[in-house]
């Protein structure tokens, strides 16, 4: 349901105005409104107030801070333990009494304390993933280095040549002699199988001339550090080598040590960053303010649960200096009016659909419960099955442990959890009515099943026209019964029925609510139709006796409806109307994707059985694991979107209006 | 020959129902993808997008099902 909303003026002296913004941001029910957009003789005689330089060069020093504290926060690892609620709100309180300049002395320390560590750490991380480039040609490279012993005079080169151009190497030999006449040295081995290194060895003077002809011909050098590439081969890779391996230890080194300040200084920090957010937060709240003459102004919309308390609190804090009244919203201001949901815990988690649409409209109802109805409805009955069940509500179990050891922190995540926990359970008690554990697995434990494989009714409910008996456990694959195909099919349309039948009811109340006499007809015309649909149908398939009755009857419904919707919407309504037929039969979609589901299910079965008994056992319950674990993810996929989309296309086009302002209160940093 | 007129009605309506929704979905999803990487907050619209043509695959399937089921002389 939507929270009642009260529109509120505080009123006060100026000289106040800071304390009754700390005030209200600490009780944090106060959804603030800018006073510049608003217009109307109420708010002519007042002027937005404004920055002062002093409040100006506050509010830059304080994001100064702000991004200097975030910034070592971002590089400190969170402690393992969990911040205690109580000490960080101790830790903020104690910010409240130092001025800036201490709180900047404060953040200095904790930046002379870290930056060196910091920086410390950076340096050996940038140079070990430097050298670790080295690693493979350091391995390759250096048992042939240690055989060369260079003098003063001489330098060398390192290549890797491929195995199939090993050819080159003789090549480079004999031009290498060349061009030093004869001052040099090739020393080359197989370093792996599809690799050779190569050492050339050669007077310092050509050096020149041997790197243009290496250029020349495009052999790759293996390139060392440039600090190392004045050293013989074998010193350089010695250097890297003995570098590579002392770096890890400083590095654990290092974080263990940033560790140990993270502990000390972790709830410090993240105490400093609400605070500071906060004032930030207040400070840039300023322009959205009035001012006439002594007194500011501050408006906006709270719960109407909490006006007296605040109004109280105001009262008694300010001994009557500020006053809070509760205005009448005009018209364009309930257009404005901020929305807040406040559902029970089992219909909250459903809440997750306002993230793929905007919540509600102020004023209009709110359709979470019909979405907290439904959306397990749809789901477990195209995903029923035990089996399934059990092992979706093992995942719920899973995701939840995440959560408590704080591995994600999105929301989605928690509440999707929620969502599915819901789903499973709905998932379960179909699956009980199907009688389905991983699909036929039970049938054929009990033998249920005839010998063309269909299944065996255990308590007989009644018979359908062609005499076959239905009942527990409810067959979904009812090929040979179209009698039984046809009775799944008008249970679908039944949940269809109620389910846009539910929406088109809030849409009319919504309706009458709001004294829209068109929207109201409109929607009474659609329900008017789909009743008529049915009685026809419900005495074709069902009552026959009625038939001759109940057919006209249901077409001048139907027809009535059409019309009335097209009285209502326009044009555009009576057809709406007529093709709420179409929406209707898009619930099939219900049996369609269950049936699918059940049929994966049974082949999975159907193929680890066939691999017959033995050690094969083994391989056939690998193989009806891996599909079955392929339709549970398939199960959970499509469900959910088609049971989102029926409730979003089906249902929600026929009354939802969608809000534009969400009720965001003015209110203290939750820390993190 | 009956039987393969109803084996050939079946793989007609699955057959044709999803080659109509994989080329809606083709154009769908590239549309969406375009969409979201202007605005990622479309999210939820796209998957929603992508999964009304499938009404058309969910029934060709049921009806495949239906006709699967016949038998001949019916």
């Amino acid at each position: 349901m939507l929270l009642t909303m009260s529109k509120v003026e505080i009123v006060g002296v100026k000289t106040l105005f800071f304390q009754v913004l700390e005030v209200l941001q600490d009780l944090g029910t106060l959804h603030l409104e800018d006073i510049t957009k608003k217009r109307g003789p109420r708010y002519a005689d007042l002027i937005p107030m404004e920055m002062d330089p002093a409040l100006e060069e506050e509010r830059n020093l304080l994001q100064n801070l702000a991004m200097r504290n975030n910034a070592i926060l971002s590089e400190l690892a969170p402690p393992d333990e969990k911040i205690n609620r109580a000490e960080l709100e101790k830790k903020y309180n104690s910010f409240k009494g130092k001025t800036l300049g201490e709180i900047s002395a404060m953040v200095e320390e904790e930046e002379k304390a870290t930056r060196e560590l910091l920086t410390y750490k950076n340096e050996l991380e940038v140079e070990l993933s430097r050298l670790s480039k080295y690693e493979p040609i350091i391995k390759k490279v250096y048992p042939l280095a240690s055989k060369v012993t260079a003098t003063e005079n001489y330098t060398s080169i390192a290549l890797l040549i491929e195995e199939r151009y090993k050819q080159v190497l003789e090549y480079i030999e004999k031009e290498l002699e060349k061009i030093t006449g004869g001052q040099c040295e090739v020393f080359s081995a197989r370093v792996d199988e599809n690799t050779h290194a190569a050492i050339l060895v050669f007077h310092r003077r050509y050096s020149e001339q041997v790197h243009n002809f290496l250029a020349a011909e495009n052999v790759n050098q293996v390139r060392l550090p440039s600090e190392l590439a004045d050293k013989p081969y074998d010193e350089a890779l010695k250097e890297i080598e003995t570098r590579y391996q002392e770096i890890p230890p400083k590095l654990k080194k290092v974080r263990e040590d940033l560790e140990e300040i993270s502990n000390k200084w972790y709830t410090t920090l993240v105490a400093l960053k609400d605070y500071l957010a906060d004032r930030i937060q207040s400070l840039e709240a300023i322009p959205k303010f009035g001012q006439s003459g002594h007194v500011f102004v501050i408006t906006g919309w709270m719960p109407s649960d909490k006006v007296e308390e605040t109004r109280r609190i105001l009262e008694e804090r300010f001994e009557g200096k500020v006053e809070l009244t509760e205005e009448v919203p005009s018209h364009d201001e309930m257009e404005e009016a901020p929305t807040a949901l406040r559902n029970p815990g089992a219909v909250k988690p459903f809440e997750f659909i306002y993230m793929l649409i905007k919540p509600p409209k102020y004023g209009h109802i709110d359709p979470t419960f019909l979405v907290a109805i439904f959306f397990p409805l749809l789901f477990g009955f195209m995903l029923g099955d035990m089996g399934y069940a059990l092992v979706l509500i093992g995942v719920v179990f899973l995701m939840k442990r995440m959560l408590k050891k704080r591995e994600t922190k999105s929301i989605f995540f928690g509440l999707f959890a929620n969502v599915l926990l819901i789903c499973s359970i709905s998932s379960f008690i179909f699956g009980l009515l199907y009688f389905e554990f991983f699909g036929d697995l039970l049938f054929r434990l009990f033998g249920w099943k005839d010998a063309a494989g269909h299944l065996e009714v255990q308590w007989v409910w009644g018979y359908t026209a062609n005499g076959k008996p239905f009942g527990w456990p409810l067959e979904r694959i009812a090929q040979a019964n179209p009698d039984m195909f046809k009775l799944l099919l008008i249970i679908v349309i039944i949940i269809g029925v109620l389910h846009m039948g539910g929406a088109l009811l809030i849409g009319l109340i919504d309706g009458i609510r709001h004294k829209d006499r068109k929207h109201a007809i409109e929607k009474a015309g659609y329900l008017l139709f789909i009743l008529g649909l049915v009685v026809i149908f419900g005495s074709l398939w069902g009552i026959k006796s009625a038939k001759g009755v109940a057919v006209p009857l249901g077409a001048v419904m139907s027809l009535v409806g059409i019309g009335m919707a097209g009285y209502g919407g326009g044009f555009g309504g009576g057809l709406e109307a007529a093709l709420t037929f179409g929406n209707l039969l898009s619930y099939a979609r219900l049996y369609g994707i269950g049936l699918a589901s059940v049929i994966l299910a049974e082949v999975s079965n159907e193929l680890g059985a066939e691999f017959g008994g033995g050690a094969m056992v083994v391989l056939g319950v690998v193989v009806a694991a891996l599909l079955h674990t392929l339709n549970i993810a398939l199960g959970v996929l499509s469900p959910s979107i088609q049971s989102l989309r029926l409730n979003l296309v089906e249902s929600f086009t026929k009354f939802y209006k969608e809000s534009d302002v969400v009720y965001k209160p003015f209110k203290r940093s939750g820390g993190e | 020959m009956e039987l393969g007129l109803i084996a050939i009605g079946a793989a007609l309506a699955i057959g044709l129902s999803a080659l109509a929704t994989g080329w809606s979905q083709s154009k769908i999803g590239a549309a969406m993808a375009g969409a979201l990487a202007e605005k990622p907050e479309l999210a939820g619209n796209a998957i929603i997008m992508i999964a009304i043509p499938e009404t058309m695959v969910v029934l060709g399937f049921v009806i495949s099902f239906l006709i699967t089921g016949l038998k001949p002389g019916e």
